[in-house]
């Protein structure tokens, strides 16, 4: 692939970054990254991956466009209330970079389509806003060796990690073996700044770009907690935990969960949440 | 070197002239990039996906016609690590700047 006039002035300002250049740039067109959850976490990324020309970007969402996603899920508008996320979305990316193609699962992804619907992708980034979810793409991840970038907000806080499981780091499973079975307040009773949604999403993105690239120190290992307040930066070291039910030394999950949002509801007395 | 008029640049280009550096007519020159009417950072960024393209020890002969670039795009090939072999200005309005791709490169 040669690059075109048009791609030369588009990417000129990464492609003239050490470690970048015109070989990175075709990394990046050819890269396949599929973002989990069209909201608060995966708007800013799907932007960013597209804007620095991310060849293929799959966006998985089944909901619609709400007024309260607006505040903080900036790949829809006003006018897009009532739209499917993945569309709005879908639209927002094409008019930002038309080379970007966008491909888009409006189906529930489940333990029965995740493996099929992760497989063809290099690598995920985790923006979905429960449990179940969250734990669904970490387990499918491991599975289908696939790096996983995670974030997770709430309030004033984010959280960000890579899991990397089949080459030895951590997974979500080491650092949570289990969704929480006590009450966790979602976005929706707990509130959540907008901005914070950014950062983290940016950071996914950034990180994924970092991947793809092979540049700089991925947070294989680490596990970046930050809050937006005091703006507290804190980055812990990880390690993969022995004892880890999926990717430890005598794991117990041998294929997918599907873990139910009612049935964590009842066992909890609550609805749980992971983030967004 | 913040002008167009190239008053300031002769104390900039590098290693015009050194006793190391063979002479800049006697260097197979492999391909050659017009870049004339191009400025800062194309210049750069089309030399580099030029050597990109080109076979490790190959010599690429870059024309521009921007001032500035005539000082900046070696000074920022030699940073990637490339090997920046001239740089004459060869006639009003025109450098050559002569670069050598590398293994350094290769490895970024």
């Amino acid at each position: 692939m040669k690059l075109t006039e048009e791609q030369i002035l588009r990417y000129s300002r990464q492609i003239i970054l050490p470690g970048v250049g015109g070989r990175g740039q075709k990394k990046l067109a050819e890269a396949k990254v599929f973002i989990m959850g069209a909201g608060g976490l995966g708007s800013p990324a799907a932007l960013y991956l597209a804007a620095a020309g991310v060849g293929t970007i799959g966006l998985a969402d089944s909901d619609r466009v709400e007024l309260h996603n607006l505040q903080r899920q900036i790949l829809h508008k006003t006018s897009d209330v009532g739209r499917l996320k993945v569309e709005s979305g879908k639209t927002t990316i094409e008019s930002l970079n038309p080379e970007v193609k966008v491909e888009i699962y409006p189906q529930r992804i489940t333990s029965e389509n995740i493996r099929e619907v992760i497989r063809k992708y290099d690598l995920c980034l985790d923006g979905s806003d429960n449990f179940p979810t969250r734990f669904l793409l970490n387990d499918a991840c491991f599975f289908e060796k696939k790096t996983l970038i995670s974030g997770a907000i709430l309030r004033f806080h984010g959280q960000l990690s890579t899991f990397k499981p089949h080459i030895g780091g951590h997974c979500y499973r080491c650092l949570f073996p289990a969704p929480p079975r006590e009450h966790v307040p979602n976005c929706q009773e707990a509130g959540v700044l907008g901005a914070i949604a950014g950062i983290i999403g940016v950071f996914q993105a950034n990180e994924a770009l970092k991947e793809i690239l092979g540049i700089g120190e991925s947070m294989v290992g680490r596990f970046l907690d930050i809050n937006t307040l005091d703006l507290s930066i804190h980055v812990f070291e990880v390690r993969k935990n022995p004892d880890c039910p999926l990717c430890g030394n005598h794991p117990v999950i041998r294929d997918l969960v599907q873990y139910s949002q009612t049935c964590i509801a009842e066992q909890a007395g609550n609805i749980q949440c992971g983030a967004v | 070197m913040e002008t167009a008029t190239g008053v300031h640049l002769e104390h900039s280009v590098p290693r015009q002239n050194t006793v190391e550096q063979p002479d800049a007519k006697e260097i197979r020159v492999d391909q050659e990039l017009n870049l004339k009417w191009k400025v800062c950072p194309y210049t750069f960024v089309e030399s580099m996906l030029a050597l990109e393209e080109m076979e490790i020890g190959q010599v690429l002969r870059v024309i521009v016609d921007y001032a500035p670039s005539a000082c900046d795009v070696p000074k920022s090939l030699t940073k990637e690590g490339y090997e920046v072999l001239d740089v004459s200005k060869i006639n009003d309005t025109d450098w050559a700047i002569l670069v050598r791709n590398t293994v350094f490169q290769e490895n970024r």
